[in-house]
C-alpha cells in the first residue's frame, strides 16, 4: 500500500475532508503528521526561510516530521477557490519552496488549482483529481468513485461547519449556543466572542496558543469566521470601497465587519500570524472599521514563535473583564432607571 | 453587613521589578503600602513585603479578603492564599477610578511593561500593552541611570534642570544606548540627555502602545516611571495635555487588587472567610521546582509549589494533567 503524507498545517485545515477520503478511497494508506508541538515548531523554525510567515513555517516543520515516514508527500499548489479572487501566493509555492531546501524528500504530488485564473473550475478539479489518482491505481472507475465520494464528504463537512443564517440568529439572540459547556460559574450572562482569524490559526490549539480553551474557561460562547454564512461575508465586502483581493481574508474581515455593524456580540477577538501580508491588510482595515463602530470591542492579537503565553493569557483576561465590567455597568444603569 | 465592624483588604502586587503591597479599609481608602524590588525572586519579595506590612500594621489586623495582580500573580496568588487572582490592567483601572472617577486615559509604565488604558464613563473601552520591545519602560531608565551613574531618584530632577534636550533615536534600547554614547562623546552635558532620554522614551510609548488610541483628559500616569517627573514633563510636552500623578502613583496595582478583593468578598451574598494565610507568611518555608515533563513532544516545564513540604500549586503543562488545582 502506497503511503501519502498530508501536513496538518496551513489549507490542511480546509481541506483535509476532501484530501482524505479521497486518498483512502483510492487505496492509499493516509499518514497525517500530528497536531503541531514544540518539537514540530522547534524544527520548522530552524529549517524554514527567515522571513515566511509563522503558519508558512509550522507547514514545513510538519512536511519533515513526515517525510521518512511516506512514500509521497501531498502538497497541492492552492491558488483559491472564490471566482475571482485568489489565496495567499505562499500556497503556491510551498511544494516547490520544500524541494529546494530540503534534498531526498519523497516524490511530492502537487496539483495546481486555481479557479479565479480561468476555465470550468470543474472540468479542471476532475482533471487534477484524476491525474492524482493514477498515482495510485490504473482504474478510472476507481478514481471516479473516490472522487465522488470525497466531494460528498467535502460537502457534508462544509454543511456541517458553516452555520445556516438562521441559526446564526438564534444565536444573535442568545436562544442557543453553539458551542456545549456550561455556563459561567458565578451566574452572569453567557458572554458572546467571536474568534477570527486563518483556519489553521483557529483550530491549531499550539500556535495559537489554546486560545479556545482560554475563552472557553472564562465561560464564553464563540462563533468563528470559519462557521459565518457566506453569503452574509459577501455581503460585506460589498461594502467596501475596494474589494479585497485574498480569499481568506474575506471571510475573515467579512465576520469582524458583520458583527461590528449588528453588534450582536460582546466582543471580537481577531487572531494574527506575525509576518503574514494579507493579515496586514485586512488587520489594519478591521482597526480602522472599529474605530468607525466602536460599540464592539476588538481585540487583535498576534501570534509567532515569540510570542510569550503570559502577556497573551493577561490581554485575553483583560479583555474578558472589560467585557463583563461594561456590562455590569450598563445592568445598573438599566435597573436605576427602572426604579425612577 | 454590619457597619460596627471595620473590614480591611489587601492586594499584592508583583512585577518584574518591584513588588507592592497595600491594604485598604472597606470604603477603600489606603491605611498603608509597601514597596520593595522583586529582585528576581518573587517568592521571597512576598514573604518580606508581608513581614514590612506586618511590621507597619500590626499582626492583629484581621484581612477580610486578599486579591493578587501583576505578572507573578498566579505565583503570589499561591504564596498568600488570594481570594481573587486579576490582570494588572483591570486592577490599575479600577485603582484609578478609585481615585479620580473621571478619569479617561490611564498610562502605566513598570519594570517591563507599559500599558495604555482608556476609560469611557467610568468604564474600560479598550487598552494596549508592548509587545515585544521594552524600550519605554523603567527596567530601560533603570539601566541607563546605572550607566551614567545617577541614582534612579535623581533622573528625574536631573532632566528638569535641562534647558535643551538631545534628540536621541527612541526607536529601539539597544539603538537609543549606542545614540546616547554618541551624545556624550560630543561632549552634550548630562542633563541635557537625560531629558532627551526622557523624550525619546515618551515618544516610543506614545508611538508603540498608544498608537492608534485616542487619549483623552483626564490622563492619569502611574507606576514606578511616575516618580520621574522628567518623564511626565516629556509627556505634558508632547500630549499638550495636563497629566495627572496620583499620591500613590506607585503602589496603584495593589491598590486596584485590593479593591478586587473587596468586590469579589462583597458580591457573594453568603460572608466567607478569606483564603490568606495570614501574617505568619513570612515564617513559612516555600519550595519551587521544576522539571521537564516528557509525557509527549511538547516538552513542558513544569513547576511545584510546596508550602512546608506541602505540595500547593503545580502548573504549566499545555494539557493540564500535572495542574494541582486548589
Amino acid at each position: 500500500m502506497k503511503r501519502v503524507g498530508l501536513p496538518r498545517a496551513l489549507i490542511h485545515y480546509k481541506f483535509s475532508e476532501l484530501w482524505i477520503p479521497f486518498f483512502k478511497e483510492l487505496g492509499a494508506e493516509v499518514v497525517i503528521s500530528p497536531l503541531t508541538t514544540k518539537k514540530i515548531k522547534d524544527i520548522a523554525v530552524r529549517s524554514a526561510p527567515d522571513e515566511d510567515c509563522y503558519s508558512t513555517k509550522l507547514y514545513f516543520g510538519h512536511a519533515l516530521v513526515l517525510k521518512d515516514k511516506v512514500d509521497y508527500l501531498f502538497i497541492p499548489r492552492y491558488g483559491g477557490y472564490h471566482k475571482n479572487k485568489v489565496g495567499c501566493p505562499k500556497f503556491i509555492g510551498l511544494a516547490e519552496v520544500l524541494k529546494s531546501m530540503i534534498p531526498n524528500l519523497p516524490p511530492i504530488i502537487m496539483p495546481h488549482f486555481n479557479r479565479a485564473k480561468g476555465g470550468d473550475p470543474r472540468r479542471i478539479l476532475l482533471k487534477r483529481a484524476f491525474e492524482v489518482g493514477l498515482i495510485f491505481t490504473k482504474n478510472p472507475f476507481k478514481i471516479f468513485r473516490a472522487i465522488k465520494k470525497a466531494f460528498k464528504a467535502f460537502k457534508e463537512h462544509k454543511r456541517i461547519l458553516i452555520i445556516d443564517e438562521e441559526t446564526l440568529h438564534k444565536w444573535e439572540l442568545s436562544e442557543i449556543i453553539l458551542n456545549d459547556f456550561p455556563l459561567y460559574k458565578d451566574n452572569e450572562r453567557q458572554l458572546k466572542i467571536a474568534l477570527v482569524g486563518h483556519s489553521y490559526v483557529l483550530n491549531d490549539p499550539y500556535s495559537s496558543l489554546d486560545i479556545r480553551s482560554i475563552l472557553k474557561n472564562h465561560g464564553i460562547d464563540i462563533i468563528t469566521s470559519e462557521q459565518m454564512p457566506r453569503r452574509l461575508i459577501e455581503e460585506q465586502m460589498g461594502k467596501l470601497e475596494s474589494d479585497l483581493y485574498f480569499e481568506y481574508e474575506r471571510e475573515i474581515l467579512g465576520t469582524i465587519m458583520y458583527f461590528l455593524e449588528n453588534k450582536t456580540v460582546d466582543g471580537i477577538v481577531h487572531l494574527m500570524i506575525f509576518s503574514c501580508g494579507p493579515d496586514s491588510i485586512a488587520g489594519e482595515l478591521a482597526a480602522r472599521l472599529s474605530k468607525r463602530h466602536p460599540t464592539i470591542p476588538l481585540l487583535q492579537l498576534v501570534f509567532d514563535e515569540l510570542t510569550g503565553e503570559a502577556g497573551m493569557r493577561t490581554r485575553i483576561e483583560a479583555f474578558v473583564d472589560m467585557l463583563r465590567r461594561s456590562e455590569a455597568e450598563q445592568a445598573i444603569l438599566l435597573t436605576t432607571k427602572i426604579h425612577i | 453587613m454590619t457597619q460596627s465592624v471595620e473590614r480591611y483588604y489587601l492586594g499584592v502586587d508583583v512585577g518584574s521589578i518591584s513588588t507592592n503591597l497595600a491594604v485598604i479599609d472597606q470604603s477603600k481608602e489606603l491605611i498603608d503600602s509597601v514597596y520593595l524590588r522583586t529582585e528576581g525572586r518573587p517568592v521571597n519579595s512576598v514573604q518580606k513585603g508581608i513581614k514590612l506590612m506586618r511590621d507597619k500594621i500590626g499582626e492583629d489586623l484581621d484581612i477580610s479578603g486578599a486579591g493578587s495582580t501583576g505578572s507573578a500573580r498566579k505565583l503570589t496568588g499561591v504564596i498568600v492564599g488570594a481570594d481573587i487572582v486579576k490582570n494588572e490592567i483591570t486592577a490599575h483601572a479600577l485603582a484609578s477610578l478609585h481615585y479620580n472617577p473621571d478619569i479617561q486615559t490611564v498610562m502605566e509604565i513598570g519594570g517591563q511593561d507599559s500599558k495604555i488604558i482608556i476609560i469611557r464613563n467610568s468604564i474600560v473601552v479598550d487598552f494596549a500593552m508592548n509587545t515585544v520591545c521594552a524600550a519605554g519602560t523603567g527596567s530601560f531608565l533603570d539601566m541607563q541611570a546605572s550607566r551614567l551613574d545617577i541614582p534612579i531618584e535623581n533622573f528625574g530632577r536631573l532632566a528638569l534642570k535641562s534647558e535643551n534636550a538631545v534628540s536621541i533615536a527612541g526607536r529601539c534600547t539597544v539603538f537609543a544606548e549606542s545614540d546616547m554614547i554618541h551624545k556624550q562623546q560630543l561632549g552634550h552635558p548630562t542633563e541635557d540627555i537625560i531629558k532627551g532620554l526622557c523624550e525619546a522614551l515618551a515618544r516610543n510609548y506614545l508611538n508603540n502602545v498608544g498608537k492608534g488610541k485616542d487619549i483623552k483628559p483626564p490622563i492619569m500616569f502611574q507606576g514606578g516611571v511616575a516618580a520621574n517627573a522628567g518623564m511626565r514633563e516629556a509627556f505634558e510636552k508632547y500630549l499638550e495635555k495636563e497629566i495627572l500623578i496620583p499620591e500613590y502613583y506607585d503602589v496603584m496595582g495593589a491598590i486596584g487588587a485590593a479593591i478586587l478583593a473587596q468586590e469579589d468578598k462583597e458580591r457573594k451574598k453568603k460572608h466567607t472567610d478569606s483564603k490568606f494565610f495570614g501574617w505568619d507568611i513570612p515564617d513559612m518555608k516555600f519550595n519551587t521546582t521544576g522539571f521537564e515533563c516528557d509525557g509527549c513532544p511538547n516538552i513542558c516545564e513544569i513547576v511545584e509549589i510546596r508550602k512546608n513540604e506541602e505540595l500547593i500549586a503545580r502548573w504549566g503543562s499545555r494539557c493540564g494533567k500535572w495542574d494541582v488545582a486548589d
